[in-house]
């Protein structure tokens, strides 16, 4: 299956005033497949945007490729029409209507005002769309940015931080909203570092930190990777269990009030097997639960490293 | 073409341009007013007699020999258009100038180029719809305007004046060279702005090269020079028969200073093109 999207061994550095260079993304290696929702971590500066601006052909890499359904960014207008995208906060005319805006970016394609109500409608704007975009909270900006995003109709949309300033509600909505686009077998590029959102949506994320990538795959398999699978353990006597379970050659940490048990949760009937043969029995026993959160913070402390 | 659709619907939306064609509305209805009441419509008064000391050496003006004695005319010639379009000129094309300028300065300003980018990614393209947009706007301002002005006026030159004199032919190709004038000043505009990617750089750029560099040092420690200068073209290109100061005709002023808008525009594309849009 051919890749959406493809960097291979990017690099983008950014000229000092006073001399030396700043290095944004380095030796990027990322391939999206179609359909889903891909999700593309990093912390603030870690090159995501950067990321974006050379797949759509804002920026010039300084070395390395990229790609955009099959187009060099020199010839990313062949295939503009079916790519949606936000990049950082999308700015509209602020004279204008919300409506207006989306009226006339859609002329360039020849897109007619049904299309526009539509995508309105369907990022909660309708009732607002005829207000000038200056009188728009950042929320339903950022929810004009989607719907100028969807209005193509398109197979695959990049969208960076596109939760900005929503609120709770909005936030939600956006997370279905993205799942229902994944659904109708449309790629969606999601740039985040909000990431409980993006462990919620995505089929597959890349963590990059300083401009490199650390890890990229399924969710899943990012989580396990990122961290020993465990069990929590709870019993009547804890220093009694752990005496067995490690007798039995099981790794075991105590914690407070229980144990935390280095074991695949596939595997828990032989925790509970191993503590039943000495009559020690469990009160409490579930997988320990492994965030995003967690193997991104840990993943991209490994990277910490003087500026470059 | 559409695309030059979309840009010339934003740039008639903006702000800017509202304000102006509204204040410009507004100038000219003052003015109107101003002219049509501080004129009469009493013919002028008996001529002095001529006689040895006194001949008459233009239409209303006989100068005698202590010097010269007009004939009090009280009425409003709309001959006198020309001369009242030829003080428009200036404050006009600055106007293009800073309306091309502003167009697509205000975008780098506001962020809405990273928007409309990730539409309609050719960026050459971009660039030509919106100069196009620029120029039509500022050469449209200028007729307008000029033609406004001219209706505006018709009714002191009616009631209280005089039309006798007026040579439509004449003021209408005067206005036309200006409007030639002002799609350069909107192009230049344009292109400075789009290389400084701000609106005040390029009317401060301006400012400095007419101004500074043209005006003093430029004209003044290398004379030679002027006939490839903006104004002296532009002086020649309004008034026609002032040949000493570039060497050339109206046309070759023209073409010389169509020539500066192009290249100025053909510059800022190819930056354009090349630069990063962060």
């Amino acid at each position: 299956m051919s890749a959406v999207i493809e960097c291979t061994a990017l690099r983008k550095e950014y000229r000092r005033l006073r001399g030396g260079v700043t290095i944004a993304v380095e030796s990027l290696d990322l391939a999206v497949t179609p359909g889903g929702v891909f999700g593309f971590l990093g912390p603030n500066g870690s090159g995501k945007t950067t990321t974006i601006r050379c797949l759509l052909g804002l920026i010039r890499s300084s070395r390395g490729s990229t790609r955009l359904l099959g187009a060099s960014p020199d010839a990313v207008e062949k295939v503009m029409r079916r790519v949606g995208s936000i990049v950082e906060t999308p700015i509209f005319f602020p004279t204008f209507s919300g409506r207006r805006n989306l009226e006339l970016l859609g002329r360039i394609y020849g897109i007619g005002r049904k299309p526009v109500r539509e995508v309105l409608e369907r990022v909660g704007l309708g009732g607002r769309e005829d207000d000038l975009v200056k009188t728009y909270s950042l929320g339903m900006k950022q929810r004009l940015g989607i719907a100028a995003a969807l209005l193509k109709d398109p197979e695959l949309l990049i969208l960076d931080e596109p939760a900005n300033g929503l609120d709770p509600a909005g936030i939600k909505e956006v997370r279905e909203l993205l799942r229902s686009l994944g659904a109708e077998g449309r790629t969606v590029f999601l740039s985040s570092h909000l990431l409980n959102e993006v462990q919620h949506v995505c089929d597959q994320v890349a963590i990059i930190s300083r401009g490199k990538l650390i890890t990229q795959g399924p969710v899943s398999e990012v989580l396990a990777a990122g961290r020993a699978a465990a069990l929590s353990v709870r019993l009547a006597d804890p220093d009694a269990g752990a005496t067995v379970l490690q007798a039995a050659g099981f790794e075991v940490v105590r914690t407070e009030g229980g144990l935390r048990v280095i074991i695949d949760p596939a595997e828990s009937a032989r925790v509970t097997e191993a503590l039943a043969r000495k009559k020690l029995y469990v009160s409490e026993l579930r997988p320990e639960a492994i965030d995003l959160e967690t193997v991104f913070l840990e993943l991209t402390a490994e990277q910490e490293e003087p500026a470059l | 073409m559409t695309l030059l659709d979309v840009e010339l619907r934003r740039a008639l939306a903006r702000r800017l341009v509202r304000f102006t064609a509204l204040l410009a509305l507004l100038g000219i209805v003052v003015a109107a007013i101003i002219v049509f009441f501080s004129h009469s419509d009493v013919p002028p008064g008996p001529a002095p007699t001529f006689g040895e000391d006194c001949v008459e050496v233009a239409p209303g003006e006989i100068q005698c020999f202590g010097g010269f004695q007009a004939v009090s005319d009280e009425r409003f010639h709309l001959a006198d258009l020309k001369g009242v379009f030829g003080g428009m000129i200036v404050p006009l094309v600055i106007l293009a100038w800073l309306l091309g300028a502003s167009l697509v300065g205000g975008e780098w300003r506001a962020g809405t180029m990273t928007t409309l980018l990730t539409w309609e990614p050719r960026r050459v393209r971009v660039m030509l719809a919106k100069v196009a947009a620029a120029v039509i706007v500022g050469m449209s301002f200028f007729v307008v305007f000029q033609v406004v002005l001219g209706f505006a006026l018709l009714p002191t030159a009616i009631f209280r004046g005089t039309t006798e004199g007026f040579d439509l032919a004449d003021t209408a190709r005067f206005v036309l060279r200006g409007m030639l004038l002002a799609g350069v000043g909107g192009m230049i505009g344009f292109a400075l702005g789009s290389l400084g990617r701000n609106t005040t750089m390029a009317m401060t750029a301006g400012f400095i090269y007419l101004a500074v560099l043209e005006g003093g040092l430029l004209g003044g420690f290398f004379p030679g020079i002027r006939r490839w200068l903006i104004v002296g073209n532009s002086i020649v290109l309004m008034t026609g028969g002032s040949v000493d100061i570039t060497g050339r005709g109206q046309v070759g002023a023209g073409v010389m200073l169509l020539t500066y808008g192009l290249g100025a525009v053909a510059i800022a594309t190819a930056v354009f093109r090349a630069r990063d849009v962060t």
